[in-house]
C-alpha cells in the first residue's frame, strides 16, 4: 500500500450513479484507485467502462454519488471545478472560438488575476513548449487539429497544475499524428514534471506511453500496474482480451510436480505451467497464452491442431487452428527468414507453449 | 454557470423559468381558461356578461335560432360560415401543397450557396406584415387593378372580371399569406434526403415517376404534413385576409368572432366561438403530434 | 459531396417553372405596392409620373407618426422583456436537465399555435375582467407574449448548438460561475440573442389582430391605423405607408439572417 503522501489523488470506494432512461446508470461502482504525484497514469477501457466518469468527477464537472475523492490527502469532492488545481486537456478540445490562440492559452492565468505582462510572458513560452510560435494572434479555426490540439495542451499546461486531465486527447487526430503527439506527450509530462491522468480506449497508446495503467471495465477497476505487468500478466479474462490478443483455454490444474504444474485441457492434452493462480489442485482454470508465445511444428510433442487459416501481416504471419477440431487457438510467427509460409492450410500440426508463457487467471 | 444563482435546483430553476412561464401562462393561458368559463355564461344587457348566471345559450346559438314563439329553429348561417371557413382553409392547404413542393424540391436541389439565398427569399414575406401584404392584392385584384388590366390587354375579356371580394380572392390572400410555413417544412425534410438514395432507385430499374413517387414523396412526407398543418391552422382562424379581400360576403369564422366584440356585443357567443376553434385546432395539432412525432419539440 | 442540380436525373418536367412562378407570385405585390407609392396620381388607379410626395405626405401627418411612436414603443418594450426572459428560460431549459422539459417547451410554444384571434379574444376579456384599462400597457404585455417564441426559439437553438465542453472548459481554468457566463457563454450566445430580439422586435411592429383588440382609444399602433385607412380605401399615403412598413421588416430580416450566417 502506498503511504498517502506520494499520492497525487486517491479514490475511495467512489461511485456515481446516473439517473437514465432506462433506470439508473452505475457508471463507477467503488472504485478504489491511487495515483501518485509525477506519474503517467492511464485510464483504460472500452466505451461506457467509466473512464470519462472517472476523469470528470476529479475535474469536477460531475459530483460523486458515493465514495471519497482526495486530491494531495484533501477531500475535494465538495469543491467546484474553477478551485480545483486540475487542468483537462478536452477530446473535443474546447477551445474558445472567440478568442486568440494567446487569449485562449492565457485565460487561466487571468483568471487566477495573475498581471498582464506576466501571462504575456506565460503564453510566449507555453506556445513555444508546444512549437506554435507565432500563432497566438491566430483564431482557433484557422488551425489544424493537430495544432488545435497542441493550443489545447498548452492551454492547460500554462497553469501549472498539479494534475493534467487529458480525455482521448488524441483521437480526433489520423494515425500519424497521433504518433508524433504520443512521444511529445511523453516528453511534455517528463519535462514538465506534472502528474498525467489519461484517458483512452486504445490499449497500444496506453501501452507505450503510461508508467502505470488502469484497466475499467463496467464501473470497476480490473487491475492496476505497469505495461509490463498489465500485458505479460493479467489477472482476468477481460484484462487478457482487451489488451492484445490472447488465447483462452480453459481445463483443470490436475497435478503439482516438483517445480512445476500440470494443466489438463478440456480440449485435450496436457501443458505444463509454472504458476498455480492461487488454485488447489483439480481446480478449474482459465488459462490465457499470447499468440506470439506459442509454436507450431509438424512433428513432436505439443498440443493437437489443425490450421483452418493463414493471414499475411507482413512483418508476422498468424495462424488460425483449432484443436480438437473445436478450440479456436491463434499462433503469431515472425517472418525472419523468406517470405513464403512454411505451413499450408488444412495442415495437421503441433502446438507446444513453453511454460513461463502460461498465465492463469483469476476468474 | 447556473449553480451561481443558489444551490437549490428548484429555486435555481423557478427564476429562471419564471418569468416567460409566468407571462405565457398568466397573460395567455389563464386568459383561455376565462374564456371557456365566459361562453358560459349569460350575456350582458348592453354587452358584457353576467357572472354568476351560467347556460349553454352560446352553444345553442350556434345552430338553432329563437322564432316568435321563442321555439328553437335550426338556423345553419353560422354552420355555413364554418363551413366556408374549412373550405377555403383546406383549399389553401392543398394549392399551397402543389405548388410549394416542387418550390422546395427545386430549392433543395440547388448548389448550397443559391439554397440559402432562396431560403431567405421565401422568408421575407413572411416576416412583412400581414396586412399589407393582403392590402397589396386589393391592388392587384380590383377592378382596374393589374390583374384585370392584363387580362383585357391579353383580350380575354372586355369588361374587367369581378376579382375582389370573392372565394376566389380569399383564397389567393391566404394561400399568399401562408405559402412559407409549407415550403420550409417541405425544403427542410428533402434538403436532408440523401440524393444516393434516388440513383439506388433508378440503378434498381425505377424510372423518374417510380423515383419520385417510392422515394422522394415518402421521404418528404414528415415535412409535407408538417408543412399542412402549419398552413391549415392560421388559415382556419384567418382575420385580415377575409376582411379585406373578402368584404361582407365571405365572411369565416375570425370575423365572425370579432363581430361579437364589436357591432354584435355578444360575448358569450364570441367567447364560445373562440373556443371551438381553438379546440379544433388543438385537436388536429393533437393528430398531427401523435402521427408524425413521438414528442413535441423533438425532430 | 454530390453535385445538386446539374445532373439531368434530378430534373423532373415542371418543377422549375412552377418554382419561378412561385417565387414571382410571392414578390410581385411586393413590387407593385412599392411602385404604386412612387405613383404621383392621386386616384392610384393609373400611372402618371414618378413621386416622392406622398412619402411626404405620411411622414407630415400626426397621426401616422403618432400611431409610429406607439408602435416603436410597444414593439422596443415588448422585445426586451420578452428577449430577457427568453435569455434565462433558454439557459434553463439546456443547461438543466429535469422532469417537465418537453411540458416547458410546449408552453414556451403555446403562443405559436393558438390562432391570433382566439388570443386576442381571450386577453381583451381577461384584461376587461381584471378591470385593467386597455392603452399602451395592454398592448406591451401581450406583445410580450406573443413574442417570448420568437425570441425564444433562435436563442434555445444556439445554446444548443454550443459546445457543453466550453463551459467546463472554463470552470476547469478557474473561471467562477459569474465570469464563465460573461467571458465565454453570453459572447457566444450574443447572435442568438441578437436575432431573437430582431425577429421579435419585427413580430411586434407586425402584429395586427391582438394589438386591434386589446389598443383601446389612444394606443394606436401603426397597423391598426393602416387598418383604419385601408377600410376607407385606396389612397396614396397607405401605399406609402405600407411600403415604408414593408422596407423596416425586410432591413430588419436581411440583418438578423446576415448577422446569424456571419457568427456561424
Amino acid at each position: 500500500m502506498e503511504s498517502v503522501s506520494e499520492a497525487a489523488i486517491e479514490a475511495r470506494r467512489l461511485t456515481k450513479v446516473f439517473d437514465g432512461p432506462g433506470g439508473e446508470v452505475r457508471a463507477l461502482d467503488n472504485v478504489d484507485l491511487i495515483i501518485r504525484k509525477n506519474e503517467f497514469f492511464t485510464l483504460l477501457g472500452p466505451s461506457g467502462c467509466g473512464k470519462t466518469t472517472l476523469l470528470r468527477l476529479v475535474a469536477g464537472f460531475e459530483q460523486p454519488s458515493g465514495g471519497e475523492l482526495l486530491m494531495d490527502g484533501e477531500a475535494i469532492a465538495e469543491r467546484p471545478p474553477h478551485r480545483r488545481p486540475v487542468n483537462t486537456v478536452f477530446q473535443s478540445y474546447a477551445l474558445f472560438p472567440h478568442m486568440t490562440v494567446a487569449e485562449n492559452v492565457g485565460f487561466g492565468l487571468e483568471m487566477m488575476g495573475r498581471p498582464r505582462e506576466e501571462i504575456g510572458q506565460r503564453v510566449e513560452r507555453m506556445l513555444a513548449l508546444v512549437k506554435l510560435e507565432g500563432m497566438g494572434p491566430r483564431r482557433p479555426n484557422q488551425l489544424s487539429g493537430g495544432q488545435q490540439q497542441r493550443v489545447a495542451l498548452a492551454r492547460a499546461l500554462a497553469n501549472q497544475p498539479k494534475v493534467l486531465l487529458l480525455d482521448e486527447p488524441l483521437s480526433a487526430l489520423d494515425f500519424k499524428l497521433r504518433k508524433e503527439m504520443q512521444i511529445e506527450l511523453k516528453r511534455l509530462q517528463s519535462e514538465t514534471g506534472i502528474t498525467f491522468v489519461f484517458v483512452t480506449h486504445d490499449q497500444e497508446e496506453a501501452l507505450t506511453m503510461s508508467d502505470r495503467i488502469a484497466v475499467m471495465s463496467d464501473g470497476n477497476v480490473l487491475q492496476i500496474g505497469s505495461p509490463t505487468e498489465i500485458y505479460e500478466h493479467p489477472t482476468s479474462r477481460f484484462v487478457a482480451d482487451f489488451i492484445g490478443e490472447t488465447n483462452l483455454l480453459t481445463g483443470r490444474l490436475s497435478e503439482r510436480m516438483a517445480s512445476s504444474l500440470r494443466f489438463e485441457l478440456d480440449s485435450g492434452g496436457l501443458l505444463e505451467g509454472q504458476e498455480d493462480g492461487g488454485n488447489e489442485t483439480g481446480a478449474r482454470v482459465t488459462l490465457a497464452v499470447r499468440p506470439e508465445r506459442a509454436e507450431i511444428s509438424r512433428e513432436g510433442s505439443g498440443l493437437a491442431a489443425r490450421i483452418e487459416q493463414i493471414v499475411y501481416f507482413g512483418t508476422d504471419t498468424h495462424y488460425h487452428l483449432r484443436l480438437d477440431e473445436q478450440t479456436p487457438f491463434v499462433v503469431r510467427h515472425q517472418n525472419r527468414s523468406g517470405a513464403t509460409s512454411r505451413f499450408s492450410q488444412g495442415e495437421e500440426v503441433r502446438v507446444t507453449i513453453s511454460p513461463d508463457a502460461i498465465r492463469v487467471l483469476q476468474d | 454557470m447556473l449553480e451561481g444563482l443558489g444551490r437549490n435546483r428548484f429555486l435555481r430553476r423557478g427564476l429562471l423559468l419564471g418569468p416567460a412561464l409566468f407571462v405565457i401562462g398568466f397573460f395567455m393561458i389563464l386568459p383561455l381558461f376565462l374564456m371557456a368559463y365566459v361562453s358560459i355564461l349569460e350575456r350582458g344587457l348592453a354587452g358584457g356578461v353576467q357572472w354568476g348566471q351560467h347556460t349553454l345559450e352560446a352553444y345553442v346559438r350556434f345552430l338553432f335560432e329563437r322564432d316568435l314563439m321563442d321555439n328553437l329553429v335550426v338556423n345553419i348561417d353560422y354552420l355555413r360560415i364554418f363551413g366556408r371557413s374549412f373550405a377555403l382553409a383546406f383549399g389553401t392547404m392543398i394549392v399551397a401543397l402543389a405548388i410549394g413542393l416542387p418550390t422546395a424540391f427545386y430549392m433543395a436541389l440547388q448548389p448550397a450557396r443559391w439554397r440559402n439565398l432562396l431560403i431567405f427569399l421565401v422568408t421575407i414575406p413572411f416576416w412583412t406584415n400581414l396586412l399589407v401584404r393582403n392590402y397589396a392584392w386589393i391592388l392587384l385584384l380590383r377592378d382596374s387593378g393589374l390583374v384585370n388590366s392584363g387580362l383585357i390587354w391579353l383580350g380575354l375579356t372586355d369588361e374587367p372580371v369581378r376579382l375582389l371580394y370573392t372565394p376566389f380572392a380569399v383564397g389567393v390572400g391566404l394561400t399568399y399569406s401562408f405559402l412559407p410555413f409549407m415550403i420550409l417544412p417541405i425544403y427542410a425534410s428533402l434538403e436532408k434526403l440523401d440524393l444516393r438514395l434516388v440513383e439506388a432507385a433508378y440503378d434498381l430499374g425505377a424510372n423518374k415517376w417510380k423515383a419520385l413517387t417510392r422515394i422522394v414523396l415518402p421521404l418528404a412526407l414528415p415535412g409535407i404534413a408538417a408543412g399542412s398543418i402549419l398552413v391549415f391552422i392560421p388559415a382556419l382562424g384567418a382575420y385580415v385576409t377575409p376582411e379585406l379581400l373578402g368584404g361582407s360576403r365571405q365572411l369565416m369564422i375570425g370575423n365572425l368572432i370579432q363581430g361579437q366584440f364589436g357591432a354584435a356585443r355578444n360575448w358569450p357567443f364570441g367567447a364560445a366561438l373562440a373556443f371551438v376553434l381553438l379546440a379544433i385546432v388543438l385537436c388536429s395539432m393533437m393528430l398531427y403530434l401523435l402521427r408524425f412525432r413521438r414528442a413535441p419539440g423533438q425532430g | 459531396m454530390l453535385k445538386r442540380g446539374s445532373n439531368p436525373l434530378w430534373r423532373f418536367p415542371g418543377v422549375a417553372p412552377t418554382a419561378l412562378i412561385v417565387f414571382a407570385y410571392l414578390y410581385l405585390p411586393i413590387f407593385i405596392l412599392i411602385a404604386y407609392s412612387f405613383n404621383e396620381n392621386r386616384l392610384a388607379t393609373i400611372w402618371t409620373g414618378f413621386t416622392f410626395d406622398w412619402y411626404g405626405v405620411v411622414l407630415n401627418n400626426p397621426d401616422i407618426m403618432r400611431a409610429a411612436r406607439n408602435s416603436l414603443i410597444v414593439a422596443s418594450s415588448a422585445t426586451f422583456m420578452a428577449t430577457l426572459s427568453a435569455i434565462i428560460a433558454g439557459l434553463c431549459m439546456t443547461r438543466d436537465s429535469f422532469r417537465g422539459q418537453q411540458g416547458v417547451n410546449a408552453i414556451m410554444a403555446l403562443p405559436l399555435i393558438v390562432p391570433e384571434i382566439v388570443t386576442a379574444v381571450a386577453t381583451l376579456l381577461f384584461f376587461v375582467i381584471i378591470g385593467m384599462k386597455l392603452g399602451l400597457m395592454t398592448v406591451i404585455i401581450a406583445h410580450t407574449v406573443f413574442c417570448i417564441p420568437f425570441a425564444y426559439l433562435p436563442i434555445r437553438a444556439r445554446l444548443q448548438g454550443m459546445d457543453p465542453r466550453l463551459e467546463e472548459a472554463a470552470a476547469d481554468l478557474y473561471a467562477d460561475p459569474w465570469r464563465t457566463f460573461r467571458r465565454v457563454t453570453l459572447p457566444l450566445l450574443w447572435p442568438g440573442i441578437l436575432s431573437g430580439a430582431m425577429l421579435a422586435f419585427i413580430i411586434s411592429l407586425d402584429t395586427f389582430v391582438i394589438t386591434y383588440f386589446v389598443a383601446g382609444a389612444g394606443a394606436t399602433t401603426l397597423p391598426v391605423y393602416i387598418f383604419g385607412m385601408i377600410r376607407i380605401g385606396i389612397t396614396p399615403e397607405v401605399n406609402a405607408v405600407s411600403a415604408l412598413m414593408l422596407l423596416v421588416s425586410i432591413a430588419f430580416v436581411t440583418l438578423s439572417f446576415l448577422i446569424g450566417r456571419i457568427q456561424r
